[in-house]
């Protein structure tokens, strides 16, 4: 009777086995990662995967999930949200995307190792990008004579101890700062942390200066600390950019074109609406788990300026190598190298690779009669 | 006098050597052939270059890494010390707190009533969990990380140390009474040296937990050590750079257990008996 009932029990777990394998077959086939082929000619809607963080930059393709604009021009979207870069590039790796909104500095990593390209450009990074130290400082004593925006002087900068995530957008302004005051990074002691992270250090009494993001900048106010440094005060600029796979430019050029389409369109209708912009901000982020409130939204919101499919045309435009991205672009590349995160003839094999690939705002700028 | 020297071996010693020799071929044999098969499934593209270098592109950045600082800014030596320092303290804590609170919570019935259920609680929670509340108590520097490897190796040193003391046989433990063993005779004479496997063996777990956990620790703040260089190497999409790392801690690891394998066959020389 026992070996009986075990056989019986035995045969039902193979038939279940059995189901649960067919499910997870027909499940996948119904998400449509990033592997399956572009969309035929009669109309059915190209899958394409799209990435994510939650930030300004992402806005316009947010808007454009929400309002149904992807399906009007012909795409059937699954989007992933990232914390950050290198995650999000990592997953590139593994074809787990096709197309993304991102930092600059993660994407030289990507190009080189991926293949990835950057294909379109979004808001400037640097804006809301900032660096406090504390109100009892002598940087904060200092105070900032020449009105550049950079708070304290060499004397007071040389030796602190600055909370900041290395290879970033942040790393990016904080050297910029330094090379403005004279320093280099050898001057101060720079610990690799991460923003949330050196947030709460900071708040426990470590280190002398903390990179910020959003909302902690805001919040950084109330901490009775002084902004020492932004982005602008730093004066270089690194844009956020749109970045499609090579796979997915090599096998769905329309749905990569029909994404970028989608996303300079809302980015053109809501250029100057703000309102509406904080409200979408504020739904994408409280949809992330981000604890931030409508006014907060705002502040972030109004420091950033989306782009126009004229703006970015305009940078775009010329003869490859000796286009206006390429000098913002690798100039940050330069930078990289100079920091000894990159080798030298890393750059030769970016513009070998066509890491700025203009092929798709070419084609937009045709569409719309800028071309 | 000069002690003669005699040339002929026993066919005892003969055949230990023998043996001896065979060990250390199947050992070697065994990694040449994991790295060459690491190599063709690279080179053939089974595995993606994107994923995993080849054996032989790690050797060329470990040449590089051990006089260059790019990209992470230290050299591998600079960052193996780093992280040594860092897992050594964090161990020698872990050993130095877990081994005898494991022994006194193994005899001491009261004393085990009231740690167990603290222990139980604290003993699950991964040690990355304490980061945040790491950073506001302890603050960011060599203290905040050691602690993060202290609460990993801890846990293995005080659960090997608590069973060595319940798996001694109790015809001992009776016997040592009926010859009018106090507790703390009984505990010391008995219950330990009746531990000391056990104990070794929460040692051994105590010292991989402390490697195993170091790229957590050095995510805490880091400007230096091998788990911030695999972090760089991550940043930056260098495999070779990851590899390198991991293969150091683990190449380490190996080492320091083959010392303590040493230190175990001193102390307890019946283990191998």
């Amino acid at each position: 009777m026992k070996k009986q009932s075990k056989r019986i029990l035995a045969g039902l777990l193979a038939v279940l086995m059995a189901f649960s394998v067919a499910a997870c077959g027909n499940t996948q086939q119904e998400q449509g990662g990033a592997s399956q082929p572009e969309g035929d000619a009669d109309g059915a809607l190209m899958p394409l995967t799209v990435s994510h963080q939650a930030s300004i930059h992402s806005l316009p393709s947010y808007i454009a999930d929400k309002e149904g604009v992807f399906e009007e021009n012909g795409l059937d979207v699954d989007i992933l949200y990232f914390t950050s870069g290198p995650p999000q590039t990592e997953a590139l790796g593994a074809d787990e995307w096709d197309v993304g909104c991102i930092g600059s500095p993660p994407t030289i990593a990507a190009n080189l190792a991926y293949n990835m390209k950057i294909i379109g450009l979004s808001v400037e990074d640097t804006v809301a990008l900032s660096f406090w130290c504390r109100n009892d400082s002598d940087i904060a004593a200092y105070g900032d004579p020449d009105g550049d925006g950079i708070v304290g002087d060499a004397a007071s900068w040389r030796g602190k101890t600055i909370l900041c995530p290395l290879v970033t957008s942040w790393h990016f302004v904080l050297i910029a700062t330094l090379n403005k005051l004279g320093l280099t990074e050898d001057d101060v002691n720079i610990i690799d942390m991460d923003a949330s992270q050196a947030y709460t250090a900071m708040q426990a009494g470590q280190g002398d200066i903390c990179a910020l993001g959003f909302p902690n900048y805001i919040l950084a106010e109330d901490e009775d600390w002084t902004c020492c440094a932004t982005g602008a005060s730093g004066g270089e600029s690194m844009p956020t950019v749109l970045v499609a796979s090579e796979k997915a430019i090599s096998e769905k050029p329309d749905a990569v074109l029909a994404w970028l389409r989608s996303y300079y369109e809302v980015s053109g209708k809501y250029v100057s609406d703000n309102d509406a912009l904080t409200k979408y901000f504020l739904e994408m982020q409280l949809e992330q788990g981000s604890d931030v409130d409508a006014g907060q939204a705002a502040i972030q919101v109004g420091k950033h300026t989306l782009p126009t499919l004229e703006d970015v045309w305009a940078l775009f435009k010329g003869e490859y190598g000796k286009r206006k991205i390429d000098d913002v672009i690798y100039n940050i590349v330069d930078f990289y190298i100079a920091q000894g995160r990159y080798e030298p003839g890393d750059k030769d094999t970016l513009l070998e690779n066509g890491f700025v690939d203009g092929q798709f705002i070419e084609k937009l700028a045709a569409e719309a009669g800028l071309k | 006098m000069k002690k003669p020297v005699n040339k002929l071996k026993s066919p005892e010693q003969r055949k230990f050597e023998r043996e001896r020799r065979k060990n250390v071929l199947l050992s070697l044999s065994g990694l040449v052939l994991f790295f060459v098969l690491w190599e063709v499934l690279v080179d053939t593209g089974v595995i993606s270059s994107r994923a995993l270098c080849s054996p032989s592109e790690l050797v060329g950045t470990l040449l590089t890494k051990l006089v260059s600082k790019n990209p992470d800014g230290a050299t591998l030596i600079v960052n193996m010390l780093a992280s040594l320092k860092l897992a050594v303290l964090g161990f020698l804590i872990a050993v130095a707190v877990g081994i005898p609170l494991g022994l006194f919570m193994g005899y001491f019935k009261a004393f085990d009533k009231f740690m167990t259920p603290i222990f139980e609680i604290l003993r699950p929670i991964p040690p990355i969990a304490w980061i945040p509340i790491v950073i506001l108590t302890l603050g960011i520097g060599l203290g905040a990380k050691i602690f993060i490897i202290f609460i990993s190796a801890f846990c293995g040193c005080v659960i090997n140390s608590y069973l060595g003391i319940k798996l001694t046989n109790r015809t001992y433990i009776n016997v040592a009474k009926t010859f009018g063993a106090s507790d703390w005779q009984i505990f010391t004479k008995v219950c330990l040296p009746s531990a000391v496997n056990m104990i070794f063996a929460g040692v051994r777990t105590a010292l991989n937990s402390s490697w195993g956990t170091l790229v957590a620790a050095e995510m805490l703040a880091a400007t230096s050590g091998l788990g911030y260089m695999i972090q760089m190497g991550r940043r930056l999409i260098r495999p070779d750079i990851i590899v390198l790392g991991m293969f150091t801690i683990g190449s380490i690891g190996a080492l320091m257990g083959l010392v303590l394998g040493r230190i175990e066959k001193r102390i307890a020389p019946w283990r191998d008996r």
